[in-house]
């Protein structure tokens, strides 16, 4: 079992919620929270969602900024066994895990999907398309 | 082989890249859309929204046609788009071995033609008149017509949609 846990600043983790949401349906084993939008303590949410993971549930910590406090605070959570944690997380990565639907997930599987998401932040440039038929065979 | 057929009028978007394409297995698509074929814009954003394990071909509904009856496509598996039911009987009339017809979204954003409005058929289906009688005219070729926007979804034979 995998269990994912997205935090950030303001609302973009239940921003990240509602696209995959849109995409993918209902994603029933993860918990999105929203950091600094009230008084609660950044720490106690994610500790209280931490804590309800399984112990032995593989447990993928996503945080929205690489350094940023959510991140130091999630590097805190990071000593529990099977707990990996990917900063400055994008939507296309997570649709990439949770559509792979996999019963877990090895911290070098994490990160070769992490490696091949790389693309997925990209300038847009409408190169000439080919429409070669040979291609297409 | 052609693995699926699809009418949906988004053509290549998030549930075809995301969804359908890891359900069947597939790794080729072709769009038979005249405006799409007719359009480097719309080639190019199709091309982009269309996963990286598949190659995709955006023709024209008569030159997707024939390259659906190349001898080579025996090999691949195909996944075929169209955006309306009138191009989905086209093909359906002049490419054999076309397993079934899937409908996933119509209606909602292709124009309405004046004096005809849509009307609600199903959750993500709307069609005027003269669109009823083409989803009937593809119900007579005898093809299953499944009408189910994601694989996870629910399926509905559209036969019982359009009595």
């Amino acid at each position: 079992m995998i269990h994912y846990i997205v935090a950030s600043h303001g609302a973009l983790a239940s921003g990240f919620k509602s696209a995959l949401g849109v995409l993918l349906g209902n994603v029933e084993n993860a918990d999105f929270i929203d950091c600094y939008v009230d008084d609660s303590n950044p720490k106690e949410l994610i500790k209280n969602a931490v804590e309800s993971v399984d112990d032995d549930t593989t447990l993928l910590l996503f945080s929205d900024l690489y350094g940023g406090s959510v991140c130091q605070i999630m590097n805190e959570f990071m000593d529990r066994p099977k707990t990996y944690q990917v900063a400055g997380v994008n939507l296309a990565l997570l649709i990439e895990l949770l559509a792979q639907n996999k019963e877990d997930i090895t911290l070098d599987e994490l990160k070769m999907c992490v490696d091949s998401m790389k693309d997925s932040l990209q300038c847009v440039v409408l190169d000439e398309t080919s429409d070669d038929e040979a291609d297409f065979f | 082989m052609i693995s699926f057929f699809r009418i949906d009028e988004r053509l290549i978007h998030g549930q075809i890249a995301i969804k359908w394409s890891r359900h069947t297995g597939v790794d080729h698509i072709v769009v038979c859309n005249d405006a799409a074929a007719n359009s480097s814009i719309i080639q190019k954003s199709l091309k982009m929204a269309a996963p990286a394990t598949c190659k995709v071909a955006i023709k024209t509904v008569e030159d997707g046609i024939k390259l659906l009856n190349d001898p080579r496509c025996e090999k691949l598996k195909i996944f075929i788009l169209v955006n309306c039911p009138e191009d989905a009987l086209k093909v359906v009339e002049n490419v054999k071995g076309i397993p079934f017809i899937n409908i996933g979204n119509y209606g909602r954003i292709a124009p309405e033609k004046p004096g005809h409005p849509r009307k609600m058929v199903g959750l993500n289906l709307y069609c005027d008149d003269i669109e009823v009688e083409s989803f009937k005219k593809l119900i007579g070729t005898g093809l299953k017509c499944i009408y189910q926007t994601t694989p996870e979804e629910p399926s509905e034979d559209i036969s019982k949609l359009f009595k």
